[in-house]
């Protein structure tokens, strides 16, 4: 009795002793466990496992003939169990890698919005430069405008004064050259007056004689004192206007007053004499004086 | 009569008898009935390995698969060979769940590739340029 119960347990501890001594189980065993030890696999294919682990009982119990067929089948189930574990292993890393792919996809078009708010507002930026820059532009021009109106107002009012300046100092000049030939010539000049012309002098119908073309003792003597006021003004010409009346053409009494200005030594090249139409009692002739 | 009735029953109880024996004798039929199940395992097998795209990725395999179900369908219906058919449908399932199972690995492994290579590609664009 006792020797029947420990021959029993003999064979119970017989049983996984000769499966691990067959070559062909002990490596399939250790595939399978190598699968298990895997703790980041050893939730997959859970069905494939475990009908590797019945294929591999069915081999370790079966003998003769039938053995070739078990063997292919267990180490078949083994590789299903390998291959589907592999598969469900690349499968999750392909979905986490999923999300993380969705997190880089929201992080990109999320800079890409950034980039585009960036150049809309550096447009933005560059329209409001180029704005200000036309409105300073603008007002440079304006500002520039003024600027030169203001220098021709102040050029114009130079021009102005200096021309102001010239006439009164040929006034003087006049006025001086007028008392030296007073004084040279003893006689008086007739009065004159300064217009766009030249100085005039104005000779009335006294300087002549009633009805003629020659000239009466006051006209003589004015005409003396023209004379001396041309010698003085070396510079200047006349034109000599004769106005007439009913007997005398103009051009006579200019000619009597030219030829005495000739003969009282003023060069005949400075004088001209010229007709107008009818003169007046204050107006006989007229002797324009201008600096050549 | 009453001897008579016994003698009925005799061949009552050989009639019973004979029954069993027969229906002993009619093993085969349960060992058909396990064939059935083997084959129609396996020919599920292989749709699921077909459904996997296994013709594109294991077509070896599958079409091995294919070809054991026809040889243990064939084999169910001849009398003499119906013991292999167990087997024969047994290869041919493992032929088919192995054939599925590296195609499943070669469509996880694809996908596996192209989510590596589009987030590396991803992350060079956002590491090359200045965050904002």
């Amino acid at each position: 009795m006792r020797a029947g119960l420990a021959g029993g347990l003999l064979l119970l501890a017989m049983g996984p002793a000769w499966a691990a001594d067959a070559p062909d189980v002990a490596a399939l065993i250790q595939r399978l466990a190598s699968l298990q030890a895997d703790p980041a696999q050893v939730e997959l294919a859970a069905y494939e496992r475990l009908q590797a682990q019945q294929a591999v009982a069915v081999l370790a119990k079966t003998r003769g003939r039938a053995r070739d067929e078990a063997l292919f089948l267990a180490d078949r189930r083994v590789e299903i169990a390998e291959t589907a574990a592999r598969a469900e292993s690349a499968r999750r890393e392909a979905d986490r890698l999923e999300r993380t792919r969705s997190d880089l996809l929201v992080e990109a078009s999320r800079r890409d919005a950034a980039r585009a708010r960036q150049e809309a507002e550096r447009l933005r930026t560059q329209a409001q430069i180029q704005a200000e820059e036309a409105e300073r532009l603008r007002l440079a021009a304006d500002a520039e405008t003024l600027a030169r109106q203001d220098a021709e107002n102040t050029l114009t009012s130079v021009a102005g004064q200096q021309t102001a300046r010239l006439t009164a100092a040929r006034q003087k000049e006049a006025q001086l050259a007028r008392q030296e030939a007073e004084l040279m010539s003893g006689a008086k000049l007739p009065a004159s007056k300064f217009e766009g012309r030249g100085e005039v002098f104005t000779l009335g119908a006294t300087a002549f004689n009633p009805g003629t073309a020659k000239l009466s003792p006051a006209g003589t003597a004015s005409v003396s004192a023209l004379a001396a006021y041309l010698q003085a003004n070396p510079g200047a010409s006349a034109r000599i206007e004769g106005y007439g009346d009913a007997q005398t053409p103009g051009q006579r009494r200019a000619d009597a007053v030219r030829d005495a200005l000739v003969a009282a030594g003023v060069p005949k090249a400075r004088l001209q004499a010229t007709g107008k139409g009818n003169g007046t009692r204050a107006r006989a002739v007229e002797l324009v004086v201008a600096q050549r | 009569m009453l001897s008579s009735f016994a003698q009925f029953r005799q061949s009552l109880c050989a009639l019973a008898c004979a029954i069993l024996l027969s229906m002993a004798a009619t093993s085969p039929v349960l060992a058909q009935d396990a064939g059935a199940t083997a084959v129609a395992a396996a020919q599920q097998a292989v749709n699921r390995a077909d459904q996997a795209d296994a013709d594109q990725y294991a077509p070896d395999l599958l079409n091995a698969a294919r070809s054991g179900l026809e040889r243990a369908q064939a084999a169910a219906a001849n009398r003499s060979e119906r013991r292999q058919v167990p087997g024969l449908a047994a290869r041919a399932a493992a032929d088919a769940d192995l054939a599925r199972a590296r195609s499943n690995e070669a469509t996880a492994s694809a996908r596996l590739q192209q989510n590596r290579a589009e987030i590396s590609e991803l992350e060079l664009r956002l590491g090359q340029e200045p965050g904002p």
